[in-house]
């Protein structure tokens, strides 16, 4: 198949794509689109891999500034938000560097925002399978453990994590965004994984203490 | 309380050493194993107890991550973004918005959209609609022609004209509203629209089941523009501010969509509006003058059965006209579904085209043990060997087991025939596929208690004896009927079927423990304990979430994975990168699939 019907065909079935090559093309509308369809999430990942909020936006900021900066020499080969990731990652990781050489103090993390997926209410309310063991922390709380936790991992390997749980990203994919191999995200990620187990372990219940069987009616 | 993590970023790159099986274990976590890797890390995870648990604290450490908040931007983030680009604040300022209008605004033209420069328009539409570009411009010249001076679009004139400063200033995201403007022009709100999706009235078009390009060909994403679009804005700005306000909020909703929702409803909206530019004035008149969107639905949904009729071969029209009206109705419906089928078995052939010339085995009756597993699944769930219990109607059986037959005489291909034909059925009566208790079903008036004398009388016994003897038939006949009655009628009834895990028979029980259990979240669990006691939405819930999982629930559900059977066999596949929502029709056997 001729790479130009490709990138049509690719460009159809994407409407990020779309939107980009009318970014591409000079449609101001679209930039402003593509913009508030992609800000949330770019600042999701940026925010969770610097840990810094403000950080985080200046750095959104840019990465769309590049993507239009780049616009002309964009060209559909692959899914938008991979490149768009890429851009990110490669700004993101610089930032990291920057800061090894002048360490900032780094700030918030209980603050307000909305919560991924959950009830905004205290864990320590819930009696459900979602219910935390003895130790009953508070959200915010959990929240600093959980980026505690985060931290413990090595760039590429918060990287990876937070591409694979919030962007919902396939390994191919993050192997793209980060230039690397599938086989290399599977052990990063396996790592990594392994590494937020040994963290977190202790703030899950798994029933039955050591017990290998779980008993879904009381999970 | 656990010792917190202690911050590490800057520890060695592989800080633990590489453990091949943990790999694996995470990869197939994700769904990344190629699917006989999956099945060996499957076989081991069903062996080995330890390695059960590390998967479980695997996947619930992961799922912590959840309760990180999520940051939002900014307010201004968009507009401090934007007004970066010098090209953004060239068209944004004051001094380059769009001009007011030349023409003096007067209550009397405030239709949906007024194309008062057919050029301009044009020039527009060759950058944004170039196929059709031609109709557009003629429904809106027409529109225009027809209706200007008619008062008639009640639906934008219910509301007093705005002080012009109120309804001129535009914001940010009024760009791609006006951009879509021309799309917008006969529809009211989102409901409206999702009505149009129904099957019936642009649901089933080729232009939105087949999903070629939005614009039909590509040619659009190729042009460049940059294009006017001033005498949209100046049509916009003369709305009602009443009209503008739906308008915008039609736009917000419409966007806020997920993308494959997004992009279904633009396909459903492009074929409307092409369908509106071709009708005749009167027609277009009829339809954009009605009083509500009730009425105008109405009035579409009139015009395209009229239109359906008039297409039909001249035999199939002179019979028509022949019946009374009753028999025409149920004819023309039933001419309609075969229409769909028709088109649906071609969609279906052309998906599979190669391995049905290569005469390919497909999935899942290359696998001898799955082949049987799906017959006798087949057998049981349209009960074929019990005589007085069939599920299936005559055709339906006769046909059934025609396409078994030739799949299992000539083998190869055919049994993508019987495969279609199994998972259609299955889905067809999924209400009946339900598992019995562990005990006796509740099949007869006596296992109802006390209630059943209620039920053995007048219209609750015409309703419910037709179904006696069979399961789970005749515990929904009972519900059924019991429904209908003010709630401090309806009798206190014994459970009618398993409505918690420990009441499940246990084969199912098992793979609900060992395969579903540990892939559900903790939200999972609890959405479906809270089905607990209820029948039979508790066993449907978990066929849901089973679905949603991919795994098969045996006897309730087609044996292999369900994804594959949805990918394979399913007739309307939504596109790859998404979940479509529940209020989109054509959609609806998926909505539970991921």
């Amino acid at each position: 198949m001729p790479a130009g019907q490709t990138s049509n065909l690719m460009a159809l079935r994407d409407p990020d794509i779309r939107l980009m090559l009318r970014v591409r093309d000079d449609d101001p509308a679209a930039f402003a689109e593509l913009v508030q369809r992609f800000q949330h999430r770019l600042l999701a990942v940026l925010h969770h891999v610097l840990g810094d909020r403000d950080e985080a936006e200046d750095l959104a900021q840019e990465v769309f500034l590049r993507v239009y900066r780049h616009r002309k020499r964009y060209s559909p080969k692959a899914k938008f938000s991979t490149w768009l990731f890429t851009i990110a990652n490669n700004l993101a990781l610089n930032a990291l560097r920057n800061r090894k050489r002048r360490p900032v103090q780094r700030l918030e993390i209980s603050e307000s925002g909305t919560l991924a997926h959950e009830p905004q209410q205290s864990i320590a309310d819930t009696h459900s399978s979602t219910a935390f063991p003895a130790q009953r922390l508070h959200r915010e709380e959990l929240a600093v453990v959980i980026r505690q936790a985060l931290d413990t991992l090595n760039e590429r390997q918060r990287l990876a994590i937070i591409l694979n749980k919030y962007e919902d990203m396939n390994y191919a994919d993050i192997a793209q965004v980060m230039g690397l191999t599938t086989k290399a995200v599977k052990s990063l990620l396996s790592r990594a994984r392994a590494k937020l187990r040994e963290c977190l372990q202790g703030y899950i219940e798994i029933e039955g203490g050591n017990s290998s069987e779980s008993d879904p009616e009381k999970s | 309380m656990p010792e917190p993590p202690q911050p590490g970023r800057n520890s060695p790159d592989p800080p633990l050493p590489v453990d091949p099986l943990e790999e694996e274990l995470v990869a197939y976590l994700d769904g990344e194993l190629p699917e006989e890797e999956a099945r060996l890390i499957e076989q081991r995870l069903a062996n080995d107890p330890d390695l059960r648990r590390r998967a479980l604290l695997l996947k619930k450490t992961y799922d912590l991550l959840d309760y990180l908040p999520q940051p939002v931007v900014s307010e201004n983030f968009t507009t401090r973004t934007l007004e970066k680009i010098p090209a953004w604040r060239a068209t944004a300022t004051p001094a380059n918005a769009p001009e007011a209008p030349a023409h003096p605004i007067v209550p009397s033209t405030s239709q949906p959209v007024l194309m008062t420069d057919t050029r301009s328009a044009s020039s527009y539409f060759t950058i944004r609609l170039a196929p059709w570009k031609i109709s557009i411009v003629l429904v809106l010249c027409l529109i225009c022609g027809a209706l200007s001076g008619y008062g008639l679009l009640s639906w934008t004139l219910s509301a007093p004209y705005p002080p012009p400063s109120a309804s001129q200033e535009l914001l940010l995201s009024d760009h791609r509203l006006i951009e879509m403007l021309p799309y917008y022009i006969g529809v009211d709100d989102l409901a409206f629209l999702l009505r149009l999706a129904e099957p019936e009235l642009f649901g089933d078009e080729p232009l939105v089941e087949n999903n070629p390009s939005r614009m039909g060909t590509s040619e659009a994403f190729e042009l460049s523009p940059p294009f006017k679009f001033e005498e949209l804005v100046r049509e916009f700005q003369s709305l009602p501010a009443s009209r503008q306000a739906a308008l915008r909020e039609f736009d917000r909703e419409l966007f806020a969509l997920e993308n494959t929702e997004r992009e279904y409803l633009l396909r459903i909206l492009e074929t409307y509006t092409l369908w509106l530019s071709r009708l005749s004035q009167d027609q277009q008149r009829e339809i954009l003058s009605a009083k509500n969107s009730a009425e105008r639905l109405q009035r579409i949904r009139e015009l395209r059965e009229h239109q359906w009729v008039e297409a039909l071969p001249p035999e199939h029209q002179k019979r028509l006209r022949s019946l009374s009206t009753q028999d025409r109705i149920e004819t023309i419906r039933r001419l309609k579904r075969q229409e769909s089928n028709r088109r649906e078995t071609w969609s279906f052939i052309r998906r599979h085209a190669e391995e049905i010339a290569a005469n390919r085995i497909p999935w899942p009756f290359h696998d001898e043990a799955l082949r049987q597993a799906v017959v006798e699944f087949g057998r049981q769930a349209f009960q074929l060997d019990e005589p007085g219990k069939e599920r299936l109607t005559a055709n339906e059986r006769q046909r059934y087991l025609s396409t078994l037959q030739a799949a299992e005489q000539t083998g190869g291909s055919a049994w993508f025939s019987y495969g279609r034909e199994i998972y259609n059925l299955s889905r067809k009566y999924e209400r009946f596929l339900l598992p019995p208790p562990q005990g006796k079903p509740v099949i007869e008036y006596a296992d109802l208690g006390p209630s059943a004398r209620l039920l053995e009388k007048d219209r609750a016994q015409s309703l419910t004896a037709p179904f006696r003897g069979r399961w789970p038939e005749f515990a929904l006949a009972v519900l059924d009927y019991i429904n209908t009655l003010p709630t401090h009628e309806r009798p206190k009834l014994p459970p009618l079927g398993p409505s918690r895990l420990e009441e499940l028979p246990q084969p199912l029980r098992h793979v609900i423990e060992r395969e579903l259990w540990p892939k559900l979240r903790p939200r999972e669990r609890e959405a479906l304990a809270a089905w607990e006691g209820k029948w039979p939405e508790y066993c449907r819930e978990l066929r849901k979430w089973a679905g949603f999982h991919d795994v098969s629930l045996p006897g309730i559900m087609l044996p292999g994975s369900p994804r594959r059977w949805d990918a394979l066999y399913g007739t309307r596949v939504p596109e790859p990168s998404g979940l479509p929502a529940s209020k989109f029709p054509p959609f609806a056997p998926l909505l539970n699939r991921k």
